[in-house]
């Protein structure tokens, strides 16, 4: 029978190969600059995505404000579906797993128990609050519609309003039935495979 | 902790621990080309999470619970493209990439078979062999993974057991 414990020092003397070419000094070194590099590129892409996201912002505020043809409905209803547009970007943007924003130091089961949650809050997300978020946009263009629907008649006027609600709640439908199949077919296996550990380590714990 | 801390910190800790890191990387994955991407992960998540290493705990098994549960969620696609252009390792090795497989592990025949009877087990059993082959104790492996000192016991035996079993088999 082999002895397991007879391999530990082996094992343990096993480098990568880079190990027995290079000093460690010097791959300690050279991998830290690297970080350090990285670092520097992730903070510039995000104050890209932050500078890009306020210029869009700005253009529309000074576009809105500076149009002649832009009256105060016309303005609520714009500025009712940017905001709101923000918001729910900004809440589903938090919400995405990162593993660095959860507690990666703490012990196996309890990270597991938080992976787990983040994934249930991402999945009621969108089964629940993006019908209040597809409610919003569907206020914000009835909005901007009562202003310029204004020189119809009021039959077409209701129609016109009917059918953008039956439109934006289909493609809302359509949407969190898209979002969600995806969902399901990229975490699902890493939901089971971690409810199978957690299942294992804590029957016994 | 200030950063020129964090940086001498974190030099110290990747020289000292880059093979264990490494090696439970190695055992923790099935698919042994995505071992770089894994230690990447492992090193950034170490990086980011320095600032709240309290000391309650020896750093090696901080490391260590990082390594485990960086490799438990370890799954390619949650990886993005900009995640993966750091090759944590010397310079001279980015221009020669493709001639040589920097992380090529161990030549010998009894380290071969056990690597191959530990990739047959489950994702939980491979990291506690890991840890266990790596010299952690019953109680730091408890620590890390959440469970009872009593029952990494019990675990480690069974894994020894199964692992020796299939080793026979490959003689």
């Amino acid at each position: 029978m082999i002895e397991i414990d007879a391999l530990k020092k082996n094992w343990q003397n096993q480098k990568p190969a880079a190990e027995k070419k290079f000093n460690p000094e010097k791959i300690a070194s050279d991998s830290f600059i690297k970080l350090k590099k990285f670092e520097k590129k992730q903070f510039r892409i995000n104050m890209g995505k932050t500078i890009g996201m306020g210029l869009i912002i700005l253009f529309l505020l000074q576009t809105m404000l500076f149009s002649t043809s832009f009256t105060l409905i016309k303005l609520i209803g714009v500025a009712w579906i940017v905001f709101s547009v923000i918001y729910f970007l900004v809440v589903y943007w938090k919400m995405q797993l990162k593993v660095n924003k959860l507690n990666v130091d703490g012990n196996s089961l309890d990270f597991i128990d938080e992976v787990l949650e983040n994934f249930a809050m991402q999945k009621r997300f969108f089964k629940e609050k993006f019908w209040i978020f597809g409610a919003t946009l569907i206020i914000g263009l009835n909005i901007l519609y009562l202003d310029l629907l204004k020189d119809m008649t009021i039959l077409e006027r209701l129609g016109f309003h009917f059918s953008f609600v039956v439109l934006l709640l289909v493609a809302i439908w359509g949407g969190i039935k898209i979002r969600m199949f995806r969902f399901r077919r990229e975490y699902d296996p890493i939901i089971n495979e971690l409810i199978k550990i957690k299942k294992d380590l804590k029957d016994n714990k | 902790m200030i950063s020129p801390d964090k940086d001498k910190i974190f030099t110290e800790v990747f020289k000292e621990n880059r093979d264990k890191i490494y090696r439970l990387c190695y055992t923790s994955i099935n698919n042994k080309d995505d071992v770089e991407d894994l230690f990447q992960e492992v090193m950034l998540n170490v990086w980011r999470s320095l600032e709240n290493f309290r000391h309650e705990s020896k750093i090696s098994t901080w490391i260590y619970r990082i390594t485990v549960n960086t490799a438990l969620l370890y799954n390619k696609k949650f990886q993005t493209k900009s995640n993966r252009f750091i090759n944590f390792g010397p310079a001279e090795l980015d221009e020669n990439h493709s001639s040589e497989n920097p992380f090529q592990m161990s030549e010998d025949e009894d380290l071969k078979k056990l690597h191959e009877a530990i990739s047959q087990l489950n994702k939980q059993n491979r990291i506690i062999i890991g840890l266990y082959l790596e010299d952690m104790s019953y109680e730091e492996i408890a620590e890390i993974v959440g469970i009872s000192m009593n029952y990494v016991g019990v675990k480690i035996n069974r894994i020894k057991t199964v692992l020796a079993g299939k080793m026979e088999v490959m003689k």
